[in-house]
């Protein structure tokens, strides 16, 4: 008698948002394997036809409440481009240590509440914490850390509200930049006790691979491993291609299996995210995230997806280390108070792109002579992982069919978890009753 | 040095009723309180910063929208070992946080303050919008009276 497998899954657990795994094998056959995407579209681009160009930042900020800042930034980005405005070479570097600090907060979310109980074999981070007591309080503190670093550069947590076109409406003072570095020069011994605690249960990840492409950003000049400029770059190219040319990379088509689109490239599928960025520019990471990558066993060429969340953890390493580096060159400059830098309103397309914690982000606004945007085109990094995840359940499936029903759905969800995917926003109410 | 007591609002404002907690921590920190007592925090639909705010405090106070089998508008005072919690979660996320499910996990981290005391108001329509319902609007006089007399406040 053949394999008999029937798993439906709806929704996937501890990832941001819906998804849906659904698994039928029969008699050994595969009859199916689908990721699905259920949620319905939010329209953001219909949303901000007819605003202007000074309000599209804080708009598109709410597309997601852990990615905001990097939403921002990308259409800040476009904005600015296309009104012609160019920022200080300050604004730039705290851009980027805003930048910074959402990809750790955005990274130690998936790594400690929503990856780590898979490897620990804990249904959340609550039990964890009776079984790991150190190991969570080391990521709530640097939960805390990340957050309270975007509320000093971003004006909150989430939300940013001191981006603006042209520059920032409010910079830290230089002593609260001080309190920062030490801060993060205190962050990097709790990293490494995160690296060892993964470094602990590293064999629970799942060895599978499928070569596929990585796509990132890429920055040449100075040559950085880079998450806010640059062009695009691929591992399955040489060349890279200028920003404005993302439609040619991203492809955007509509399946029936996803009311989110699917993208792919040279091949049927691309990857997105920090496994994309490492595998682009690994070699241009900052010596801790270097050592934390071979203390991990992560290598440049890497085709596993589930060693995305490793990727996540050396990006972590790399963003506070670098950090650091920032600061004290912030510091040596002295910080001046600037207004943000205007333009006449001018029409014109302009394109932004940056790296989300979770991969490339291209924002695209069109603007009349008044300013008002007559059209925007987003394309988020989860989006471009969809055909990924689907094709690496078509190649993992197989492989793992025969290990039972319950190590197949444990396997397929850690996949899912791995691209760490963020899918939509929910509501928070309280259930009770009283005892 | 941070005020041994947090007033923290958690809800959705563009969620009407869900946005209850919110609207009344805004309306509190319009009323200056007597040697830096308390920190009002909304905390917005930032669950996981739950553990964040509550660290190395005295005593938490949590107003928030709760599903209780009451009347729309009618708030009642609790502490956690008075309620069992009902709502089903496929996890702890940013997207899906439990308030109970985080104070047990304060708890277990050794980061819970000695007293932590929840107002549960009870939503007439959880649903897109900002707006709040007349039936919770009419009482809000009554939900800041109360939560400044948990502060040992004068009555504004």
């Amino acid at each position: 008698m053949g394999i008999e497998l029937k798993i439906n899954v709806h929704h996937v657990t501890r990832v941001e948002g819906h998804g849906n795994i659904t698994v039928e094998v029969s008699g050994g056959q595969i009859r199916q394997i689908r990721w699905e995407v259920p949620e319905a579209p939010r329209f953001f681009e219909a949303m901000v036809r007819g605003q202007h160009f000074t309000d599209i930042q804080t708009i598109v900020s709410r597309i997601c409440g852990i990615c905001s800042i990097t939403h921002s930034l990308a259409a800040t980005k476009a904005v600015e481009k296309a009104m012609g405005i160019e920022v200080s070479p300050q604004t730039d570097t705290l851009r980027i240590l805003m930048h910074y600090s959402e990809q750790l907060q955005s990274h130690i979310l998936h790594i400690g509440y929503l990856a780590a109980p898979d490897f620990f074999g804990v249904p959340s981070v609550v039990p964890l914490a009776s079984s790991a007591l150190e190991a969570v309080k080391t990521i709530v503190r640097l939960h805390r850390l990340a957050n309270e670093w975007s509320d000093l550069l971003a004006g909150r947590t989430t939300h940013p509200v001191t981006l603006v076109p042209g520059g920032l409406t409010r910079i830290p003072t230089e002593q609260q930049l001080r309190d920062l570095k030490q801060r993060l020069e205190g962050a990097t011994k709790d990293l490494l006790t995160v690296v060892d605690v993964v470094g602990s249960v590293a064999d629970r990840i799942p060895r599978f691979e499928r070569p596929t492409e990585y796509v990132s950003l890429r920055q040449l000049d100075p040559p950085t491993y880079t998450f806010y400029h640059g062009q695009i770059g691929s591992t399955d190219c040489q060349g890279l291609v200028p920003i404005e040319q993302w439609h040619s990379v991203a492809n955007e088509y509509v399946s029936d299996q996803s009311t989110a689109k699917w993208c792919r490239w040279h091949r049927d599928s691309y990857a997105v995210g920090a496994l994309a960025r490492f595998n682009n520019n690994a070699q241009l990471l900052s010596p801790l995230a270097k050592d934390v990558a071979a203390r991990l066993g992560l290598a440049k060429g890497c085709c596993n997806p589930y060693m995305n969340t490793i990727a996540q953890l050396v990006e972590c390493a790399h963003v506070v280390e670098t950090s650091i580096q920032m600061i004290d060159g912030l510091l040596q400059k002295g910080l001046r108070q600037e207004r943000p830098r205007s333009r006449a309103v001018r029409p014109g397309l302009g394109v932004g792109c940056v790296e989300a914690p979770r991969g490339i982000l291209f924002h695209q606004y069109e603007f009349d002579k008044k300013g008002r945007c007559v059209a925007a085109d987003i394309c988020i990094p989860t989006g471009q992982n969809h055909a990924n995840i689907q094709k690496d359940m078509e190649a993992l499936l197989p492989q793992i069919m025969h290990e039972g029903q319950d190590a197949v759905r444990q396997k397929l969800l850690m996949l899912v978890r791995a691209y760490d995917p963020c899918i939509s926003c929910s509501t928070h109410a309280i259930e009770v009753r009283f005892l | 040095m941070r005020p041994p007591v947090v007033v923290i609002g958690l809800g959705h404002r563009w969620m009407g009723d869900e946005g209850i907690g919110p609207a009344i921590v805004e309306r509190l920190g319009q009323v200056p309180l007597a040697n830096d007592l308390a920190e009002y925090v909304d905390l917005g639909t930032r669950g996981l910063a739950l553990l964040h705010v509550i660290d190395g405090r005295q005593k938490a106070v949590i107003i928030d929208c709760a599903l209780m089998g009451l009347s729309p508008g009618q708030m009642r005072r609790f502490t956690l070992d008075q309620v069992a919690g009902t709502k089903v979660l496929s996890g702890v996320s940013d997207h899906q946080a439990d308030l109970l499910g985080l104070l047990t996990l304060a708890k277990t981290l050794g980061q819970l303050p000695k007293e932590v005391v929840i107002f549960g108001i009870q939503p007439r329509l959880v649903g897109p919008g900002m707006h709040i319902s007349e039936d919770l609007m009419a009482r809000i006089d009554y939900y800041l009276e109360t939560i400044m007399a948990e502060l040992g406040q004068p009555v504004c």
